[in-house]
């Protein structure tokens, strides 16, 4: 399975954000998405959801295109997204945060059990309201919500913001699992995180890919300025 | 004792009322937040439904069936009512979302058409609708304490649309997603969740039960075109002093509403028992301004 995005361009509002991007995330292979604050990085996860314009380019999921559906079609089609700041919904319990992950399927089937096998904290705080969990509990319900469709690949907005250390281990250990199931695509800033997990990595500013390869392959005194910018 | 206890029926009987025609503003206002003025007229096309099927029934069905048109009638006023809801939906109201003074006034010329398109097809007197056999007489608790069936069967109807409303709202794939989409629209649509279906089908539900609100005011009174405006301010103040979004504030909402009326109207006069519980609510949002059970939802500024 292979996801790719084509010469995209993405607006906000009246200005052109993203432009020209090219991005390709096969399964197996972890992929991320690196760049400072205000590069384009979110503005990328969000127009492969459909959630900004895309006046051009195209976003395919194995072949197929999707730049004219709207976001649950792309959610149905197998994208699962983890956006920045979780967005878990706070006054639903977490059982019913991970039942609306089935929403993809059009509701149908059941929590598979690698989800409380990976997650085993939400077995246990399943009739709590999402609101009431911490941060990094959060942020692993927001990763469980988008896996329990089996997605054929998974996006995930700044996974470490806000965590704590030890919990970005985990969130990291978990990742690294879910290659072989789907292909995972990541914006980070986090650079040490992203130089752990990363098997491929897209380096963005002003909206534009500036740099791709291999992390040990990149250009790391460029990788560095740009992050520091 | 008794003066003081047929004073509280009537004040339940009252909030009942208030509770049914709430219950879809609730909906429609609190969780989806679009102020529709023709909320009041889903009433009177609920009414109005009830109107037609009686009519059906004594002039085409024997009159031994007669009884069961009341059936018919709350089904009815429910599905004409929350069809013209998802009509108004698809063509008006998905295009408001989000701009509260915009929807405000369309929907105020909607129910004026409304108003007018019953006057055309009904004409301007009041009609009536007469209840079924059943519900003539009262139930005798003692010398003075007599509750009409007429006003129980409401308050059954109204506790039932309040199950049903709960049981959908949180029993269901369809609640779940009706709340998701209320909380996080773009985030639910992430998830797969067809938003847009969501809102057509939560918009007919809230007008469905304005409707069947309207089906139940015919057993009590006369009913008009311009029948929804006389509860539409009760309406949306029963919402707003419950807390916008809140089912179960809607049902504290019309307590605090039917029960204050009727007493401040039994120890003043009508309408100084309406000036009165206007001013407790005033008071009361002071306190309170997002209600007695404030709940977060998509906010009328998203």
């Amino acid at each position: 399975m292979t996801f790719k995005t084509e010469s995209l361009y993405a607006t906000y509002g009246e200005g052109m954000v993203l432009r020209h991007v090219d991005l390709e995330a096969p399964t197996g292979r972890i992929t991320c998405l690196v760049g400072r604050n205000g590069a384009g990085k979110t503005t990328t996860m969000k127009a492969i959801m459909g959630l900004v314009k895309t006046p051009e380019g195209s976003i395919q999921l194995d072949g197929e295109e999707l730049i004219h559906l709207p976001a649950y079609e792309r959610a149905r089609r197998g994208i699962g997204y983890v956006p920045q700041g979780r967005e878990i919904f706070p006054q639903l319990t977490v059982e019913e945060n991970i039942l609306l992950g089935l929403e993809a399927k059009k509701g149908k089937g059941e929590i598979p059990d690698f989800i409380f096998e990976t997650f085993p904290i939400l077995k246990e705080f399943l009739q709590r309201k999402g609101g009431d969990l911490s941060g990094g509990q959060q942020q692993q319900l927001a990763i469980a919500r988008a896996v329990v469709s089996e997605p054929k690949i998974l996006i995930l907005d700044e996974p470490t913001e806000g965590i704590q250390p030890s919990i970005i281990q985990e969130i990291g250990r978990v990742i690294t699992g879910l290659k072989s199931r789907m292909a995972v695509l990541i914006v980070e800033q986090y650079l040490e995180f992203v130089l752990e997990i990363a098997d491929y990595c897209y380096v963005m500013e002003n909206g534009r890919i500036i740099m791709d390869g291999a992390p040990a392959d990149l250009d790391q005194e460029k990788l560095q300025a740009t992050m520091s910018l | 004792m008794e003066l003081f206890l047929m004073q509280l029926f009537n004040g339940i009987s009252v909030s009942s009322i208030l509770l049914l025609a709430a219950l879809g503003l609730a909906i429609t206002f609190g969780l989806m937040g679009v102020i529709n003025m023709a909320h009041g007229e889903f009433i009177m096309i609920g009414a109005y439904t009830a109107y037609v099927v009686q009519n059906f029934f004594k002039k085409y069905l024997p009159a031994s069936v007669f009884d069961s048109y009341c059936i018919v009638a709350i089904l009815l006023s429910f599905l004409v009512a929350g069809f013209c809801g998802l009509i108004l939906e698809k063509l008006i109201i998905r295009k408001l979302y989000g701009r509260a003074a915009d929807s405000l006034l369309v929907t105020w010329g909607i129910s004026l058409i409304l108003q007018q398109g019953a006057r055309s097809i009904f004409g301007s007197p009041n009609v009536g609708v007469e209840a079924p056999s059943f519900l003539e007489n009262s139930l005798k608790i003692s010398g003075m304490l007599a509750l009409p069936y007429k006003r129980l069967f409401i308050l059954l109807i109204a506790v039932i649309c309040l199950l049903g409303v709960y049981a959908l709202m949180f029993k269901t794939r369809q609640g779940r997603n009706i709340r998701a989409v209320m909380q996080n629209r773009n985030m639910a649509a992430s998830l797969g969740v067809n938003t847009s279906r969501v809102d057509a089908s939560t918009f007919a539900i809230g007008s469905g039960l304005a409707g069947l609100a309207g089906c139940a005011l015919t057993w009590i009174g006369a009913i008009g075109p311009t029948l929804g405006t006389n509860y539409i301010v009760d309406t949306f103040m029963t919402v707003v002093v419950g807390g916008a979004g809140s089912i179960i504030g809607s049902v504290f909402g019309a307590g605090f509403i039917g029960v204050g009326e009727t007493a401040f109207e039994f120890m003043t006069t009508a309408s100084m028992g309406k000036v009165l519980i206007f001013v407790c609510v005033i008071i009361l949002l002071q306190f309170r301004p997002k209600g007695i059970f404030a709940v977060h939802t998509r906010s009328l500024e998203d």
